[in-house]
């Protein structure tokens, strides 16, 4: 075995380094945790505003409905989006500040936090499919009844929605199971497990998020279009002597602009409550 | 949030008088950016102060602030692990062990090399490592970390091989 010698000198090295970080008074320290609990505070009135604004834009919209499939898919889809982002806040909650730090050891302290992730991801359908998807369909169909010619978009984006669905509930089983997996080689072999990363979010499953959000988005962006700018959107369907194929392109573009819109206003939300 | 506990501020005062170096010198084994680092300290003397309110006396105050310490920080690094390089292993690095670092005489190049060489490695290492350097015994860093003992024997004696053959040029069977 190696000498502990040379390794004393080190560990005197190591433990008489200058101190370059200013101390921490206990004020200091009580109003950054008042702070911390402020950003939870801010984080949960951006959500609640958010679930607000989908609430006005959703609401006189299921109000002026033009058919009941329509007024029922938005009814559905603003129960799913309520039931979604309670579930949500309710998992952001348990994530921001967890009591036990110095009850558990850092390897359980490791897979408490696997196990809640797996989980999350293992009750996908349940919390983040189900509750979409039936609100969503009925909009397509009633807008198909109100504009029967325009079937075919609606068509392919119900297909595209449902292999999503399956493609989102298949990616994230699978991430339990590598989760699972993880936990139970912590269980035989801690040192292993922590080295391998945990599973994070592929590009499918973030195109299948951005395809969620670029829906919302426009029906959002449809509705106040159709409310405030008629006439921008009798111009866009007005426009009888473009094949129903371009009209539907030119609904795909509105829904691309609508996701981008979406996730840009998501991420200046999120940075500023970051900040 | 709870209520806390009517001694949290005196357990938290305590800590910091016995501790609060080892959490500096801690921070500085998992941020190199000095504005990271000293947020991390921060959020680590948060951790603990909020962790006293549960503080129940099972472990002794030195795992608490420990246990405290690296969870916060393992939590910090996890979060940004995709985008940060990747971590190796004691044993990989005793592998690569090298020819050009052996009698670093300057002390600040010598902390330099003992910085960059603990945050190449993976979590559970770097927390051995850290403890080690601390003067914490195996039995200590066994509860801290959540290994059993013998495991952390295993792990503290690579450390020792590792820092002589990085630092003192010794040979050795691997």
């Amino acid at each position: 075995m190696t000498p502990d010698e040379p390794n004393d000198d080190l560990r005197y090295l190591w433990r008489s380094q200058t101190d370059d970080l200013p101390g921490l008074s206990l004020d200091i320290v009580q109003t950054r945790s008042r702070m911390l609990e402020r950003r939870v505070q801010h984080r949960n009135i951006a959500e609640y505003a958010a679930a607000l604004a989908v609430l006005a834009i959703l609401l006189p919209a299921i109000w002026t409905a033009s058919n009941v499939v329509l007024a029922a898919g938005g009814a559905v889809l603003l129960a799913g989006i309520a039931y979604v982002t309670y579930r949500l806040h309710a998992f952001g909650s348990a994530r921001t500040l967890p009591s036990d730090l110095g009850a558990r050891s850092c390897v359980e302290f490791h897979r408490a936090e696997l196990e809640r992730q797996r989980d999350l991801l293992q009750n996908i359908w349940t919390w983040y499919l189900l509750p979409f998807w039936p609100g969503m369909g009925l909009i397509l169909i009633g807008a198909t009844m109100e504009r029967p010619e325009h079937w075919r978009f609606a068509v392919g984006t119900a297909v595209l929605a449902v292999l999503m669905a399956f493609q989102i509930a298949w990616m994230n089983k699978r991430s339990a199971r590598t989760l699972q997996e993880m936990i139970d080689r912590l269980k035989e072999n801690p040192v292993a497990a922590l080295r391998r990363d945990p599973p994070s979010l592929t590009l499918a499953q973030r195109l299948s998020v951005w395809f969620l959000t670029s829906f919302l988005g426009a029906t959002a962006v449809g509705f106040l279009v159709g409310r405030f700018f008629p006439e921008v959107k009798s111009s866009i369907f007005g426009l009888e002597h473009l094949p129903p194929v371009t009209r539907d392109g030119l609904f795909v573009l509105i829904l691309i602009v609508a996701g981008v819109t979406v996730q840009a206003l998501w991420w200046i939300t999120r940075r500023w409550i970051k900040n | 949030m709870a209520e806390p506990a009517a001694d949290q501020d005196a357990l938290y005062q305590q800590a910091v008088a016995a501790y609060s170096g080892a959490i500096k010198r801690l921070a500085r084994g998992y941020e190199q950016d000095p504005d990271k680092r000293r947020d991390l300290v921060q959020d680590i003397h948060v951790a603990l102060w909020r962790s006293f309110a549960h503080f129940a006396g099972r472990a002794s105050m030195r795992t608490w602030v420990y246990r405290v310490a690296h969870n916060t920080a393992i939590s910090r690094i996890t979060r940004r692990r995709a985008r940060a390089p990747t971590f190796v292993t004691l044993d990989e690095l005793a592998e690569t062990a090298g020819e050009d670092a052996t009698r670093a005489v300057d002390r600040r190049i010598a902390l330099e090399r003992l910085l960059a060489l603990i945050q190449s490695l993976d979590p559970l290492d770097r927390q051995v490592i850290l403890l080690y350097l601390e003067d914490v015994d195996a039995q200590s860093i066994a509860a801290i970390v959540g290994l059993s003992p013998g495991n952390v024997a295993t792990k503290v004696h690579r450390i020792k091989q590792v820092l002589a053959q990085r630092f003192h040029g010794a040979r050795h069977d691997a």
